[in-house]
């Protein structure tokens, strides 16, 4: 009677065991996965400044982790009374090759984005930021736009670095017309998809 | 015919009140000296009996003893006998409505329990909502469509949730992750409050909710049900369609298959909608019994698919955003009433598979191997992609959770201790689970085992039930990190966790209709993969979360009083707990801010501290003039963070509800009809943690202090329309009757938003065939 009675048993712990034991042959690491974890983030934002009058390029470098975090900003050295080509650069280079995040909002969605660049600190009355590039309806997208240096002394301060995406509640393109760069975010209407600072000095 | 001069066969069965045979019950007839004892498959069977009516009675080591008046002058005479068991098994199905002396002796802890009939009242609704009414639950939401419930200010890795006598898996990693329940599915739900470790496992810290079925036919029968939901808030349609039946042709095989359907657009506050809250869900179920002599198995399967939608004045991409939203106190937007699901949304499917074993020996011994699957995938959609990419074209997190759980059990046959009653039951259980994350980084990957063995026992002795329990539990677990959440490879990280589970229990019946039952527990738990390793931006609170990979674990010391009083007119259970939990895992602000890509937000870490939770709970019940039924509950909880002196984040307002509930006399084809009043009371949190900012100002630590009181109200109208041998149940209820503006403490929302507004529900219940 007891043989009778583990035998079936037995067997359905032996069948659920061996269950438990074949998923836990498995492996859930993360590199044997395509991709494991894969983000979807801005990792560099480089401006590239060349004067107006001198020929030479130089850029600057924010880097980002993928959790969004400040890693480094490099500080944009500016002379005074100089005028400057400004144009900015987003990256993702998690992905091999690094994927083009510019090239993005400029083909797909210039409506629906707007950067604003304001000087803070003891630059703020020394810069003067203009001549942002357009979207299709003729409103300020800012890719590209010209950074002048007033004369003066050395000073030191940051450069805000905001772009701002209008998103699927916004009024287009009246909302995105009035914005401007002390309005708040308000969600599903316009966030804040870059917001930080570089160091500036002038020299 | 002479008197006594006719011989009379007495034949028939006897059972558990699960519808289970009973083998060795002892089968006596007293005046007539004659008896016998019920054989393997519960049978029994007396011949040659001489009387005309006799008193039989029906007796097994471990149950309630039965009596029975037959009269043998009727022929042919067979008895279906049921006996209650002594002693509702620790974790097991809980003994039958009738009994009052099984109500007062149900556990040595606050239990209580939604019937059949009370959920379908509440049927459709979330299973929080469904739970609210319950005294010592709360709901803590995160906008309509999502919500858990809350035991005594304790919630998440810190309730167990079982469904279908499986601890459901889920990924909870955060308050804006429901558990993934149909709330057609479930036929009766218990809520154990208070640590629960013994039988539960690791986790059972703050309580239990049992999610059970019912019971599958086992007599030739074919029946079901038919229910259609209508809510008039956010236009919500909910039905579910449910077939039982028993073939003749094979005795002993039972089968349900049963599916459900709710779809709801955007649901309203008194004033606006809240935009892109609908939601869609499907469930199907199928459940499958098989008993013979004393062999049961069951297998089950259910799959459950969600999608939601998230509030889209809900998502925050910095702190300032968060803070501009609370000064403009309601939505930046007019939403649109619509039951269209866009961006931010969550898709989850869910799907369960369960078998189970139980075999009992002719003694009455009862082994029981159960092992259960489980499938969850996540995807969550942000509210916005960079660069303008299409947010519903890829989520933001995909994750696939994997469980495998295996349990086994054995339930000792009664036997004797000091001459009394005692009921021994002990087993282990193991669960292998796994997490593979394929899109973004909420959490890591891991791998975690967890194996655990346990033993417990009652002994009874008169009017006083002693229960007596222990448990061990060990979690090894391999989790695959970023480095300090920064870029670069991911690490290989091995922790491991053991610890022990017990509790003390004892049920005084010291007066016929009362009983007071005490109880002291302990329970622990592991750090989850959420608090050791988050690492990024929480949308929902615009909080930069970080996790603490050198968490210890936490644990509960839990003492539980419950006084309980049954009578035919009235009902009474009043429960005072004190429930202190060392290493109390929770969110500390700290003094820092994270600079990120999108700005700059205030940092959290995950923290310990040691908390105590103290309260009262319980509710009262009394019918009057046989017709009317007033009700009261009320739940109230302390919780305070020890090493801070402050009180603890997140703690249910005080609240109380009343009900009266008068039975209406028949009225043509309108029978058993019943008109229902209630009101809702909720006090203003007074106690709540705060800091003090950088201009010295003492502010709330969640940014603003806790909503005002609110009273609810509630009208309910409950009747069966009869055509012929057929009826219809019909239950007709307006929530928040008065269309109160109000926002709760416990809701997520409040910052930004209101409750939703009044709800007028209509719900129908046909039932099919013999159900």
């Amino acid at each position: 009677m007891y043989q009778n009675f583990f035998s079936p048993l037995k067997n359905l712990t032996l069948v659920a065991l061996l269950a438990v034991t074949l998923v836990a042959c498995d492996s859930n690491d993360p590199d044997d996965d395509d991709g494991g974890g894969e983000v979807e983030v801005i990792t560099l934002v480089q401006l590239t400044l060349t004067s107006k009058t001198g020929g030479i390029s130089t850029t600057y470098d924010a880097t980002f982790n993928e959790a969004g975090v400040l890693q480094n900003t490099e500080t944009i050295n500016l002379a005074a009374g100089t005028t400057y080509d400004v144009a900015i650069d987003l990256q993702n280079t998690t992905e091999n090759p690094p994927e083009s995040i510019t090239a993005e909002i400029r083909d797909d969605e210039p409506d629906a984005h707007r950067f604003f660049y304001t000087a803070e600190g003891g630059v703020a009355g020394r810069i003067t930021i203009s001549n942002l590039d357009t979207d299709g309806n003729g409103d300020p997208l800012g890719l590209s736009f010209d950074l002048a240096v007033s004369s003066g002394g050395a000073a030191t301060g940051n450069l805000r670095v905001k772009l701002r995406h209008y998103e699927e509640d916004a009024n287009l393109p009246a909302d995105k017309r009035t914005d401007t760069a002390t309005a708040p975010e308000v969600p599903g209407v316009v966030e804040n998809d870059v917001n930080f600072t570089f160091p500036v000095s002038i020299q | 015919m002479a008197l006594g001069s006719h011989a009379q066969t007495l034949q028939g069965t006897v059972a558990d009140e699960h519808g289970e045979r009973l083998a060795g019950v002892q089968v006596y007839l007293p005046a007539l000296g004659r008896g016998t004892v019920a054989d393997a498959e519960g049978r029994f069977r007396l011949t040659d009996l001489r009387a005309d009516t006799a008193t039989v009675v029906f007796s097994l080591l471990g149950f309630h003893r039965a009596t029975r008046l037959v009269d043998l002058r009727q022929a042919p005479l067979r008895l279906e006998v049921v006996l209650q068991e002594k002693v509702a098994r620790l974790e097991g199905v809980v003994v039958s409505e009738d009994a009052q002396r099984a109500q007062l002796v149900r556990a040595a802890q606050s239990v209580t329990v939604l019937t059949a009939a009370e959920l379908d009242a509440v049927r459709g609704q979330t299973l929080g909502e469904m739970l609210e009414t319950l005294p010592g639950v709360t709901t803590l939401s995160t906008g309509p469509t999502i919500d858990k419930p809350v035991i005594r200010g304790l919630h998440s890795e810190r309730v167990v949730v079982l469904n279908r006598g499986i601890r459901q898996e889920g990924q909870q990693w955060g308050a804006e992750h429901a558990p993934e329940i149909d709330p057609f599915s479930p036929a009766r739900i218990e809520v154990v409050r208070g640590a629960a470790g013994v039988a539960y496992g690791l986790g059972a810290i703050g309580g239990v909710v049992r999610l059970e079925p019912a019971p599958l036919p086992t007599t030739p029968s074919f029946g079901g049900r038919l229910t259609l939901n209508g809510f008039s808030n956010s236009q919500q349609g909910a039905g579910s369609v449910e077939v039982a039946g028993s073939p003749a042709a094979v005795p002993g095989l039972g089968v349900r298959v049963q599916a459900s359907l709710r779809r709801a657009g955007a649901a309203q506050t008194p004033d606006y909608v809240l935009g892109n809250t609908g939601f869609h869900e499907r469930t199907v179920a199928a459940h499958l019994g098989y008993q013979r002599g004393g062999w049961r198995f069951a297998a089950q399967a259910s799959h459950f698919a969600t999608d939601l939608g998230i509030y889209r004045g809900s998502h925050f991409n910095t702190f300032a955003a968060l803070d501009a939203v609370i000064a403009a106190g309601r939505p930046p937007v007019d939403y649109a009433f619509s039951y269209e699901i866009g961006a931010p949304k969550q898709t989850i499917r869910h799907t369960l598979v369960a078998l189970s074993g139980q075999y009992r020996l002719p003694k009455g011994t009862r082994l029981e191997v159960q092992y259960g699957g489980q499938r969850n995938a996540r995807q969550e959609f942000d509210a916005d992609r960079i660069g303008g990419r299409d947010p519903l074209a890829r989520p933001a997190f995909d994750l696939i959770l994997t469980t495998h759980t295996l349990d086994a059990k054995v339930q000792l046959q009664p036997f004797h201790l000091f001459g009394e009653d005692a009921f021994v039951v002990f087993g282990g259980s193991g669960m292998n689970q796994g997490n593979t994350s394929t899109i973004g980084y909420l959490i890591p990957n891991f791998r975690a085992l967890t194996g655990g063995a346990f033993a417990y026992g009652t002994w009874i002795r008169g009017r006083l039930t002693v229960e007596v329990g222990a448990r061990g539990d060990y979690r090894w677990m391999r989790a695959f990190p970023r480095a300090e959440g920064n870029r670069g490879d991911f690490e290989r990280q091995v922790r491991q966790w053991g610890g022990g589970s017990g509790v003390v229990g004892a049920i005084w019946r010291f007066a016929p209709a009362w009983s007071l039952a005490g109880n002291v527990a302990t329970a622990w738990r592991p750090p989850s993969v959420n608090e050791l390793y988050s690492f990024g931006v929480h949308h929902g609170t615009a909080q930069f979360e970080i996790g603490t990979p050198g968490l210890r674990t936490e644990r509960s010391l839990g003492l539980d009083l419950t006084l309980r009083h049954q009578s035919r007119r009235a009902a009474l259970e009043l429960s005072a707990f004190r429930n202190r939990l060392a290493d109390y895992i929770y969110l500390r602000p700290d003094d820092e801010t994270v600079v990120t890509i999108r700005g700059v937000f205030p940092q959290y870490t995950q923290a310990q501290t040691d908390a105590v939770l103290l309260g009262v709970d319980g509710f009262a019940a009394y019918t009057l003039f046989r017709t009317l039924t007033l009700r009261a509950s009320a739940s109230l909880v302390r919780g305070t963070d020890q090493r801070a002196d402050q009180p603890l984040l997140a703690i249910p307002a005080d609240r109380a509800t009343l009900s009266a509930s008068l039975q209406l006399p028949d009225l043509g084809p309108l029978v058993a009809s019943e008109v229902e009043v209630g009101a809702t009371f909720v006090r203003r949190q007074t106690r709540y943690p705060t800091r003090v900012d950088d201009t010295g100002h003492t502010v709330p630590l969640d940014y603003v202090a806790p909503p005002p009181g609110y009273r609810l109200l509630r009208l309910a109208l409950n009747t069966d329309l009869a055509v012929g041998r057929q009826r219809l149940r019909v239950a007709f209820s307006i929530d928040n009757l008065l269309d109160t503006r109000y926002r709760d403490y416990l809701s997520r929302y409040r910052f930004f938003a209101h409750d939703t507004g009044r709800n007028i529900a209509l719900r129908l219940m046909l039932p099919l065939g013999d159900g």
